[in-house]
């Protein structure tokens, strides 16, 4: 089969609400008698009783039916009684009997939800374009898939020479240079060793700092990249942000894992402000988008951009 | 078994004096952090009545946003289990964590990992806490990640909440100025 660029596009994480299917509430409706009135109903209407929360919806919709009749939206969250009194007034009675009926809760965030919401009652969508390329897989260019699958090229092949379950490794895209790799270490007796913690604590040692003193054969890689630092530093000395003092933690930055972190890791993902994450397999009690959605928490101050990538072909 | 330990500590009548005693030891830590400049949380870990571990902030000294207080400490357990030639798995399935402030989501995760069964804390983590405040890790379905782990959280928490307050007063002359301010309009996916 032709393969299409979209089948290497990574799949973004979203946040549950732009995913979620269209949540419905209770409005009361009536039928507009006479049409000539419309307007100054749905006026009147819209002082009298303001769709707070409901401003997504429109408040006139005209129906299927063949004598294309139009309906109304009255109020929310009202009895009959509350409202009974204000229809009385001789500006509505134009309006039939109101009844209840299903409208979208929430405004639409997504195409999708959009047409879904039409179904019930119209509304208004301004969609965000960002949100549209993402979902139709059309945010990236060739040139940055390209990047992002040698990235996760070289990750894989880092996690078969250590032999472990889960590598991670660190990349500065705006230079394209990979800053720092590292795989699991749990198994040796020290269980908070992931991958993506030590992968942190190696840019952490970059800059000067670090927690943990490991001398492990598995980061071959990383000399090369200081080298390849050293090089651009020498070359553009204003494309090295590792050695400037601007850079902050891991601000900007992406990071590769084989695996969807755990929560501690997603958690330390937040705490060191990455830029983006990319990750093959799922985890079930994952923190990046299986059990929790850490990265789109929005009591939290940073989040970040996460996307499932397809396993690399080998060669 | 240690679950059975942990239901006696709870009801000992002496308890409210013991958290208490501990609590203070951890403050020390606390206030040696915020003389660093550091975020002030301090913790200690208890092993059969001793102090095996202590742990303060350590971010700004390592460049690593991930060394807070309770890393800290779970690497000395680590340590001093190896020194004493103890399976630190079965150290830390009888040890109480203090710490002046609820852990974060990230620690909750790593707590667990470790298997300390239990955690008493000072003031909750607003920004940060995983165990009730924004996430509750303590108690999720995680099980992967490691047991469960029961909190007590509110113990000293006027003291805690005093001394967060005089670090952010003083802000983090660490971060770079505009990552300082929570930015509200950061792009949300
Ligand atoms: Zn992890
Ligand atoms: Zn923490």
């Amino acid at each position: 089969m032709l393969k299409t660029m979209s089948d290497d596009h990574p799949l973004a994480i979203l946040h549950q609400d732009y995913v979620k299917c269209v949540e419905l509430t209770d409005v009361f409706v009536s039928v507009i008698q006479c049409k000539k009135q419309t307007a100054s109903v749905a006026k009147a209407l819209c002082e009298d009783f303001p769709l707070e929360n409901l401003q997504h919806l429109k408040r006139v919709r005209s129906c299927n039916s063949k004598d294309g009749s139009l309906q109304v939206v009255v109020c929310q969250g009202k009895t009959q009684e509350q409202f009974d009194a204000v229809l009385s007034d001789v500006k509505y009675s134009c309006l039939g009997k109101p009844f209840l009926t299903k409208v979208p809760k929430l405004k639409p965030l997504t195409r999708k939800q959009f047409e879904e919401c039409k179904l019930y009652w119209p509304v208004t969508f301004h969609e965000n374009k960002r949100i549209t390329k993402l979902i139709n897989l059309s945010y990236f260019s060739e040139d940055e898939i390209h990047k992002i699958q040698s990235h996760m090229k070289e990750l894989f092949n880092h996690k078969e020479k250590s032999k472990t379950e889960n590598a991670a490794l660190i990349v500065d895209p705006k230079v394209n240079t990979v800053l720092a790799t590292s795989c699991d270490r749990r198994h040796l007796e020290h269980p908070l060793q992931h991958a993506v913690m030590l992968c942190i604590d190696k840019v952490a040692r970059l800059q000067g700092g670090g927690m943990w003193d490991i001398k492990e054969e598995c980061c071959i890689l990383e000399n090369k990249s200081i080298k390849q630092l050293e090089e651009a530093n020498n070359e553009k000395p204003e494309m090295c942000s590792m050695q400037s003092a601007e850079q902050y933690l891991c601000t900007g930055y992406d990071l590769y894992a084989t695996t969807e972190p755990c929560v501690m890791c997603a958690m330390a993902l937040v705490h060191s402000r990455i830029g983006r994450v990319f990750y093959v397999f799922p985890h079930e009690d994952g923190g990046l988008g299986s059990k929790f959605q850490i990265h789109t928490e929005r009591d939290l101050n940073h989040n970040f951009e996460v996307f499932k990538c397809a396993l690399p072909e080998k060669k | 078994v240690h679950w059975q330990n942990i239901t006696k500590y709870c009801n000992s009548e002496r308890m409210d004096d013991i958290q208490q005693n501990w609590m203070v030891r951890s403050f020390n830590f606390a206030e040696e952090a915020l003389q660093a400049g550091e975020v002030p949380v301090g913790c200690i870990i208890v092993y059969e009545d001793k102090i095996i571990a202590v742990g303060k902030n350590e971010v700004n000294e390592t460049k690593n946003a991930t060394r807070h207080a309770e890393i800290v400490a779970i690497d000395q357990v680590l340590k001093w289990s190896k020194e004493q030639d103890i399976n630190s798995a079965l150290v830390f399935s009888k040890s109480v964590l203090y710490v002046t402030v609820e852990p974060c989501i990230m620690c909750a995760g790593a707590l667990r990992q470790v298997g300390i069964p239990l955690i008493i804390f000072g003031c909750h983590n607003e920004r940060f806490g995983g165990c009730g405040s924004i996430l509750s890790i303590h108690d999720a379905s995680l099980e992967s990640l490691g047991p469960s782990f029961q909190c007590i959280g509110g113990i000293m928490k006027e003291r805690a909440v005093d001394l967060l307050k005089r670090f952010y007063q003083g802000e983090n002359p660490n971060a770079p100025e505009d990552k300082r301010k929570v930015k509200k309009d950061e792009q949300k996916v």
